[in-house]
C-alpha cells in the first residue's frame, strides 16, 4: 500500500493520522490495518513493521498516548526542575 | 545491637580503615572472596575487577598511613551498575551487544567516588537498559535474591540490592526512574534513596528516561546512604540538569528523631498489596507515632493520573533514548523481560505525537503543585515501597483478587520519580514466609535530610536492619 492511501484511508475512517488513539474515537470500530500502521510506521518513524506487530505497535500507542485536555497557558517542561511553588 | 561482622556498615568500616585496625586491601579481597563464593548462587556480577581493586586498595592504605585520610568512602568497597561509565571497564548496561564498549572516562558518580576514596570491585548485573523491575536479564542470567534464590532481587538494580543484602559490599550505586533502586531495596531489605532529580549528575549513565532517571545509593543503613549522599550530591557542570543548591551536611540532623514531625500519608493511596505489605505499613505507621510524629491524612494526586503523565513521557523519552541502540542492535529487544520495553513498544514512542509530550510535561506542572500544596503541612509522606513481598520470576502473582499488573508493580515508586521528589526506602519488616518488606519515605525537592532523618529515626527504633539473610553458596 502507498503512503497516500494509507493516509487517505485513516483519514476516512476517523482514525485520522493518530492510529486511533487520538481523543476523537475512530468511526470504524475495526481501526487501522496491519499494513497502514507500517506504512506510517515507515514514513514518520523509519522504522520497519515486523509481520504481527501492527497490533502490538497500536496496543502500545493507545497505552502511553496523554491525550487529556491542558490548560493551554501553562509553560511546558523545557529543562525540568522538580522545585515548585506552591 | 552490636556490629555484625559479617555485614559490617560504612560508618563501621570507616573507623577502623582511619584508625588502621583494618587494611583496605583486607576489606577489599574479602569482599571480593565473598563476591566470588557468592556468584554461582546470585549471579548478581557482570565484571569483577580484583587486580584493580585490590591494587586501588593498595594504593588507599598507603594513603592513610601518611595521614591522607580523604573520608568515610576511604578504601570501602563498593560496586557500580553496569550502565554507569567506568574508565577501562566495560559498561554493558546489561546487554551483550554492548560488552565491548569499554568507557574512556568515569561517570561524574564514579569519579566522585574515587575521589572520596571508595574502591570499586565490580559492575552489577541489573535488567536490561534498566528497563522493568523483573530481575530477569535475557542475556546475562537472572539476578537472584539473597532471601530466597527462587525470588527476584527486584530491579533494574538488581545486583546492587542482592550484592548489599548478601554482605559484599557496603554499598552499590544505582539508578531509579520508576522504582529501580527503591524497589530492589525493598526486596533484598536494604536501604535505597532516590533523591532529588538534579541532585546527583546523570553524565556518563546510559540514559533511559531523561529527565525520570535518578542515580541512588544503596546501602545497609540509613547513615551509610546520607554519607554515600554526600559524596555523590552536587552540581556537574557536565550534566546541566544538575541542581547549583548547595550540598547541605546530611550527616549533622541524622540523630535528631521525629518527635513533632508531621508525617503525611494517603490512606486513598496505599491500598494495593498483599496483605503482609499493608499490615506492615500499619505497623510502622504505630511506630512512627510513638517516636512522637504526628501522622495526619493527606490526599495525593491520584496515582492514574500521575501514570498517565508519566507513561507519555517515558515512552517518548526512551524510544529517543533508545533509537540508535534500537537501529543498531534491533534484536536487543526481541527477547525483553515484561514489563520491559519490546520492539513495539519503542516504535509505538517514537509515534506519539510532540502535542502530546508537551501536553504531558504541562499536566506534570499541574501534578507537582497538586501534589506539594497536599503535602505542604508535612514534612514528609510515608507510604509502601512495594506491593508485594517476595517478587517472583515470571508472571506476577494474583493480588486482592484480582490480576497484579506492571503499573501496580511501580505505584509506590514511579510518582515520585515523575515529581523528581527524594524517596528513600527502608526495612519494615517480613512476610510470614520470609521476605524483606519496605518502606518509604518522600521528601520536599532537595530536602534529602528530613528525608534521611525520619528514616534514620524509624531504623534506630526498629531491629529490620540488623538481620541479614544466609546465603549458601560460599
Amino acid at each position: 500500500m502507498q503512503r497516500r492511501d494509507a493516509l487517505a484511508s485513516l483519514m476516512t475512517s476517523g482514525a485520522g493520522l493518530l492510529l486511533g488513539a487520538c481523543s476523537s474515537p475512530p468511526a470504524s470500530s475495526e481501526g487501522p490495518s496491519e499494513a497502514q500502521i507500517g506504512v506510517l510506521l515507515q514514513q514518520l518513524t523509519g522504522y520497519t513493521l515486523r509481520p504481527g506487530e501492527g497490533a502490538k505497535v497500536q496496543a502500545s500507542l493507545d497505552g502511553n498516548r496523554f491525550t487529556a485536555a491542558v490548560d493551554p497557558t501553562i509553560q511546558p517542561q523545557s529543562d525540568f526542575d522538580p522545585d515548585i511553588d506552591v | 545491637m552490636s556490629p555484625d561482622p559479617a555485614f559490617p556498615t560504612i560508618a563501621e568500616l570507616a573507623g577502623d580503615l582511619r584508625a588502621r585496625r583494618v587494611a583496605s586491601v583486607d576489606v577489599v579481597r574479602q569482599a571480593l572472596d565473598r563476591a566470588r563464593g557468592l556468584e554461582s548462587a546470585l549471579n548478581s556480577f557482570i565484571t569483577l575487577i580484583p587486580d584493580a581493586a585490590l591494587e586501588e586498595a593498595r594504593q588507599m592504605d598507603a594513603e592513610i598511613a601518611r595521614g591522607q585520610y580523604r573520608g568515610p568512602l576511604h578504601g570501602i568497597p563498593i560496586s557500580i551498575k553496569d550502565h554507569i561509565d567506568t574508565a577501562g571497564i566495560r559498561t554493558t548496561a546489561g546487554a551483550k551487544s554492548r560488552v565491548a564498549n569499554v568507557p574512556a572516562a568515569d561517570a561524574a558518580v564514579v569519579r566522585r567516588l574515587k575521589r572520596a576514596g571508595a574502591v570499586i570491585i565490580g559492575k552489577a548485573n541489573m535488567n536490561k537498559f534498566a528497563d522493568g523491575e523483573s530481575g530477569d536479564n535475557p542475556d546475562f542470567g537472572k539476578i537472584r535474591n539473597p532471601w530466597n534464590r527462587d525470588y527476584s532481587p527486584g530491579g533494574s538494580s538488581s545486583g546492587s540490592g542482592a550484592q548489599v543484602a548478601a554482605g559484599i559490599v557496603p554499598l552499590s550505586v544505582g539508578t531509579d526512574n520508576g522504582g529501580s533502586v527503591r524497589i530492589p531495596a525493598a526486596l533484598c531489605g536494604v536501604v535505597g534513596l532516590k533523591p532529588t532529580h538534579g541532585r546527583i549528575s546523570l553524565e556518563g549513565i546510559f540514559p533511559r528516561l531523561y529527565t525520570l532517571d535518578h542515580p541512588g545509593p544503596l546501602t545497609r543503613t540509613v547513615e551509610d546512604c546520607a554519607i554515600a549522599l554526600q559524596v555523590l550530591a552536587g552540581h556537574d557542570a557536565g550534566d546541566t540538569t544538575t541542581a547549583r543548591r548547595p550540598v547541605p551536611d546530611y550527616g549533622a540532623g541524622l540523630r535528631t528523631g521525629i518527635k513533632g514531625m508531621v508525617i503525611g500519608v494517603d490512606r486513598g493511596y496505599v491500598t494495593v498489596g498483599q496483605p503482609d505489605v499493608l499490615a506492615a505499613f500499619d505497623v510502622a505507621l504505630d511506630a512512627l507515632r510513638s517516636l512522637g510524629a504526628s501522622v495526619v491524612d493527606v490526599t495525593l494526586p491520584p496515582f492514574d493520573q500521575l501514570l498517565a503523565v508519566g507513561n507519555t513521557i517515558a515512552s517518548c523519552e526512551y524510544s529517543v533514548a533508545a533509537a540508535q541502540l534500537f537501529h543498531e542492535h534491533p534484536s536487543d529487544f526481541d527477547a525483553a523481560v515484561p514489563p520491559a520495553a519490546s520492539s513495539a513498544d519503542i516504535k509505538a514512542g517514537a509515534l506519539i505525537p510532540a502535542v502530546d509530550y508537551i501536553r504531558a510535561t504541562q499536566q506534570r506542572r499541574v501534578l507537582q503543585s497538586a501534589y506539594a500544596r497536599a503535602t505542604h503541612d508535612t514534612a514528609v509522606v510515608v507510604a509502601p515501597t512495594y506491593p508485594l513481598a517476595g517478587r517472583p520470576f515470571g508472571p506476577y502473582p494474583r493480588v486482592q483478587n484480582r490480576e497484579f499488573t506492571a503499573n501496580d508493580a511501580i505505584r509506590y515508586t514511579f510518582s515520585f520519580d515523575l515529581l523528581g521528589l527524594p524517596a528513600i526506602s527502608v526495612p519494615c519488616g517480613f512476610s510470614h514466609d520470609g521476605f524483606p518488606v519496605g518502606l518509604q519515605f518522600i521528601g520536599r525537592a532537595f530536602d534529602e535530610s528530613t528525608v534521611l532523618r525520619a528514616a534514620h529515626a524509624y531504623e534506630q527504633a526498629t531491629t529490620w536492619h540488623t538481620r541479614h539473610p544466609t546465603v549458601v553458596g560460599l
